[in-house]
């Protein structure tokens, strides 16, 4: 009954995903239904190693003895030359860069903590600065290649096995592009993650091919913990652009034409 | 098997003990789905109802517009507002220093009347409205309070709690900071303003009435319909992502610059 219900979700929004999107609605006991199959994943989610980090931005050491944590800022992957060469470039030219927040996947692996909302039809991911992935889990296919361009957050496409939801993510920009501590990897790479809640943790167990810069598959595993003390989504919301730049120190600067009074 | 008021205070009591709770056992998860049970679906991507069909030019075509139907229009870019003397004087001062100022997005409350898509993903415990800038509101609906006010700040989008009467979501929204600061085109409103929402959906069109109280610079609420169409064409949400602060300003034109340091070791 209920695998016949979830194929009727899955259906009645492929029937709709086309250009009119999931527009119709599929029956709202069919809804109810994968709704309540679905995991609930409450809480503001912070990459391990930055677990309890203070308003300073630095967390406090890990117990002596802790496991080391992976990261996926990408120094341990198999770069190729290519890769290399842009992991150099990436070093030299790192110092000094501002950011609006960390694009993927280094937002997977980040301080700013995230929130998993999930629904049957979409499960959005989105951190304080507002960063959001939408991963459809409706049972629609990665759109066609011509329909897909470089973005920060790449698009994603989601399924739930069991309660691990697997996404593929395609069409990210080099992550470099956008944030200074992520790895180089090229537009052509491709993300997988599975994701699943193991007591209190969310792991997520991350791999990443890429046939410009990597000589394998790259696999990392991120643990992220609950934020204490967060009873809302706290948002970061930069007074839009109005930062500059003065021998490498930011500042905030008026619109040019109030300066004109 | 529909739910009761007490499951749903039941639930209500979840939600407010989640802040770092576990995972629900299997009766709460029965208990989520027989929430949502009810709670509307508004699946799709919203765009102002003046603002549909606006091309990838970001101009709409006005002429295209059939005589007679005005449909929601500008309602909260303040132009019928009831300013008070300070409102007067602020929206004089907005439009002294409307030009050549860029945005990364509308703010609250602009987002909700503008050509820019926004999604309203609805779940028993929080209702999130974001668009295709990621400007994000987090509705929390699962009966807390307002945060007392030594523990709220203006932000963009403010602070909001809501919760569902029948199938219309209502929403208030405090500690916005003036969203002319944020955006050149938004309501010179105070960080004093309560907003009010009242949204539901009314055959293909989401509806919302808005009401807007601000003692500094209204002289009586100020009230305004929005209503939102689908925007057709879309199967995703398309996100508009500035390739984060490279940006500068020459002239009155904005430009796209590499990191200074890129641009000396060449």
């Amino acid at each position: 009954m209920r695998a016949l219900l979830a194929a009727a979700v899955a259906a009645a929004c492929l029937a709709t995903a086309g250009s009119a999107l999931a527009q119709g609605e599929p029956s709202a006991a069919a809804r109810v239904e994968a709704f309540a199959k679905l995991p609930y994943w409450p809480g503001y989610w912070v990459s391990e190693q930055y677990a309890n980090t203070t308003i300073g931005g630095t967390a406090a050491p890990r117990p002596p003895g802790s496991p080391p944590l992976q990261r996926l800022n990408g120094f341990n992957a198999p770069w190729n030359e290519e890769g290399k060469a842009r992991q150099a470039e990436a070093a030299r030219t790192r110092g000094g860069r501002r950011a609006d927040g960390w694009g993927y996947p280094m937002m997977m692996d980040a301080a700013t903590p995230f929130q998993v909302m999930i629904t049957p039809e979409e499960v959005l991911i989105v951190n304080a600065y507002g960063e959001t992935r939408h991963i459809y889990t409706d049972g629609r296919p990665m759109p066609a290649a011509e329909d897909m361009w470089p973005t920060v957050w790449g698009t994603s496409i989601g399924h739930w096995e069991g309660d691990t939801l697997v996404v593929e993510t395609v069409q990210v920009q080099m992550p470099y592009t956008y944030f200074h501590g992520a790895p180089s990897f090229s537009e052509e790479a491709r993300y997988i993650e599975r994701i699943r809640m193991d007591g209190d943790r969310l792991v997520m167990e991350f791999t990443v091919e890429d046939p410009v810069t990597l000589t394998g598959p790259w696999s990392a595993t991120i643990t992220h913990l609950r934020e204490e003390a967060f009873d809302r989504m706290v948002q970061m919301d930069f007074s839009n652009d109005r930062t500059g730049s003065e021998n490498g120190i930011n500042t905030i600067e008026p619109p040019a034409d109030e300066g004109g009074e | 098997m529909r739910p009761t008021a007490a499951i749903a205070a039941l639930l209500a009591a979840a939600g407010l003990a989640l802040g770092s709770a576990p995972a629900l056992a299997d009766q709460d998860m029965i208990t989520r789905g027989e929430a949502l049970d009810r709670l509307p679906f508004w699946p799709g991507y919203w765009v102002s109802e003046y603002a549909a069909g606006t091309p990838i030019s970001g101009i709409l075509d006005r002429n295209q517009v059939p005589v007679g139907e005005a449909p929601d229009s500008l309602a909260l870019w303040g132009n019928e507002a009831p300013w008070n003397d300070e409102g007067k004087r602020r929206v004089a001062e907005t439009l002294r220093t409307m030009g050549a100022r860029k945005g990364l997005g509308w703010g609250f409350p602009l987002m909700m009347n503008s050509s820019t898509p926004l999604q309203v993903l609805i779940t028993p415990e929080e209702v999130l409205i974001i668009n295709a800038y990621n400007e994000t509101r987090h509705v929390y609906t699962d009966g807390r309070p307002m945060p007392p006010p030594g523990d709220l700040w203006p932000t963009v989008t403010g602070t909001s709690i809501g919760h569902w009467e029948g199938d219309t979501l209502v929403i208030e929204t405090i500690m916005v900071t003036n969203p002319n600061d944020y955006f050149q085109g938004g309501p010179p409103l105070s960080e004093e303003a309560r907003y009010h929402e009242r949204i539901r959906l009314d055959g293909d069109k989401l509806r919302a009435e808005v009401t807007i109280e601000d003692p500094i610079t209204l002289s009586a609420p100020w009230k305004a319909n929005l209503s939102w169409v689908r925007d057709e064409g879309f199967d995703r949400m398309i996100q508009v992502d500035w390739n984060n602060d490279r940006t500068g300003s020459e002239g009155d034109v904005n430009t796209i610059e590499p990191p200074a340091n890129e641009e000396e070791g060449q």
